[in-house]
């Protein structure tokens, strides 16, 4: 066979070659995707055995089988969840806090639990009480994400600082995703907005009564806001105030099921999912409620999440919980330079 | 899948430990079912470096 040029695939290409090598697709499968791309089957054919021939592919072909290894053990881990009770979610009403933690917090197990902001001033909030008493008050949200599909990935570029009450009219003027005050904006720390937090009381006994501001999240926006699949690397519970979300999660354990982007998001649009472009998402396990107001959602760490607002909502979320250090985190990985 | 578990032929591969009234059923070795090959991964995106 003739030697292919070294320009005869390009660099994203040949990438895409090496990684699909090193996991072990099948030769016939690769040469054939490169085929349904455009490419020519003698240079397809030639660079896969190029690729399969490279000493570097072969280090990259053991690295592969260990992670193998861990998607077996996850799949493994996957089924004993599905054979107790993985395929629902819970909906709980006065769960104390030890079952909380035994059941939920460390066995990794999303949930939703009722009644916890009861008592709370929060439940009394209306969008017209909160312009009346916070609307001079300047705060950041997020502009421009409809023009931009990437927004969740250039957060700064859509920073803008406008006063509360005219967000707030924004809110109240239809649905729209094209603005939305997510949890990057540390509101919740500016001092004009000391008496919201003040009107939320931590849930007793579940998260600490002096959990800081820094440890809370405020999420704010109109009806049709979408937060896309994503995991946090943290435990939060997401307490909804006012209106209503539909919510899809995907266990932590299913992460290669997702087909992960830059490591907490995911290439999948879990409202509308392409699988002939994702095929392994159709095995995941998606568990779909629509929290209403007065509920609170545990997200477990490296649980993924899609979120849709149905109403105009009004969302208070805590990651800080009862536990010794307050939180489980996950760690990033060693550095490799991938993206 | 199931693991398929395979008797010895006889009792020839237990060892000693293994009490006489379950010699029969001695299994040599667990084989594990495989995982379904690995489909490949999407194309990569215009312009990129790396796949998707």
């Amino acid at each position: 066979m003739t030697a292919p040029s070294p320009t005869a695939l390009d660099g994203s290409w040949r990438g895409w070659v090496a990684e699909n090598v090193a996991l072990g697709v099948p030769d016939g499968e690769i040469v054939s995707a490169l085929r349904d791309a455009g490419h020519d089957a003698v240079t397809a054919a030639a660079e896969v055995e190029r690729a399969s021939a490279h000493p570097y592919l072969a280090a990259a072909r053991r690295i592969a089988a260990e992670y193998g290894r861990a998607e077996a053990l996850l799949d493994a881990y996957g089924q004993l969840r599905a054979a107790d009770g993985g395929g629902v979610l819970e909906r709980r009403r006065g769960v104390a806090p030890a079952e909380f933690f035994a059941r939920y917090y460390h066995g990794h197990r999303p949930v939703v639990l009722q009644g916890l902001l009861d008592g709370s001033p929060a439940r009394e909030w209306t969008f017209g009480g909160l312009r009346h008493r916070f609307g001079d008050v300047t705060v950041e949200v997020m502009t421009g994400r409809e023009a931009d599909p990437d927004h969740a990935w250039r957060y700064d570029a859509h920073r803008t600082p406008m006063p509360f009450g005219s967000y707030l009219d924004l809110v109240e003027a239809g649905p729209s995703n094209d603005n939305y005050m997510v949890p990057r904006n540390e509101n919740w720390r500016r001092d004009g907005l000391a008496g919201m937090r003040d009107d939320i009381v931590p849930p007793a006994g579940i998260v600490p009564d002096d959990v800081l501001p820094e440890e809370m999240t405020l999420l704010l926006g109109p009806a049709g806001t979408v937060t896309p699949l994503h995991h946090d690397n943290m435990n939060i519970l997401l307490c909804q105030v006012l209106g209503r979300k539909r919510v899809r999660l995907v266990p932590s354990f299913q992460r290669h099921l997702v087909y992960p982007r830059g490591g907490t998001f995911s290439h999948v649009d879990a409202d509308a999912p392409d699988l002939s472009r994702f095929p392994d998402y159709a095995s995941a396990t998606v568990l779909e409620t629509v929290l209403e107001p007065g509920e609170a959602l545990f997200i477990p760490f490296g649980w993924w999440h899609w979120v849709r607002a149905l109403d105009p909502a009004v969302t208070v979320s805590f990651h800080r919980f009862a536990v010794p250090g307050g939180n489980t985190y996950l760690s990033e990985p060693h550095s490799t330079g991938a993206a | 899948m199931k693991p398929t578990l395979r008797p010895v032929a006889g009792t020839g591969g237990a060892p000693d430990s293994i009490p006489a009234h379950v010699r029969s059923n001695y299994v040599e070795c667990i084989t594990l079912p495989a995982r379904a090959p690995r489909r490949p991964t999407p194309p990569p995106a215009p312009g990129s470096e790396a796949g998707a």
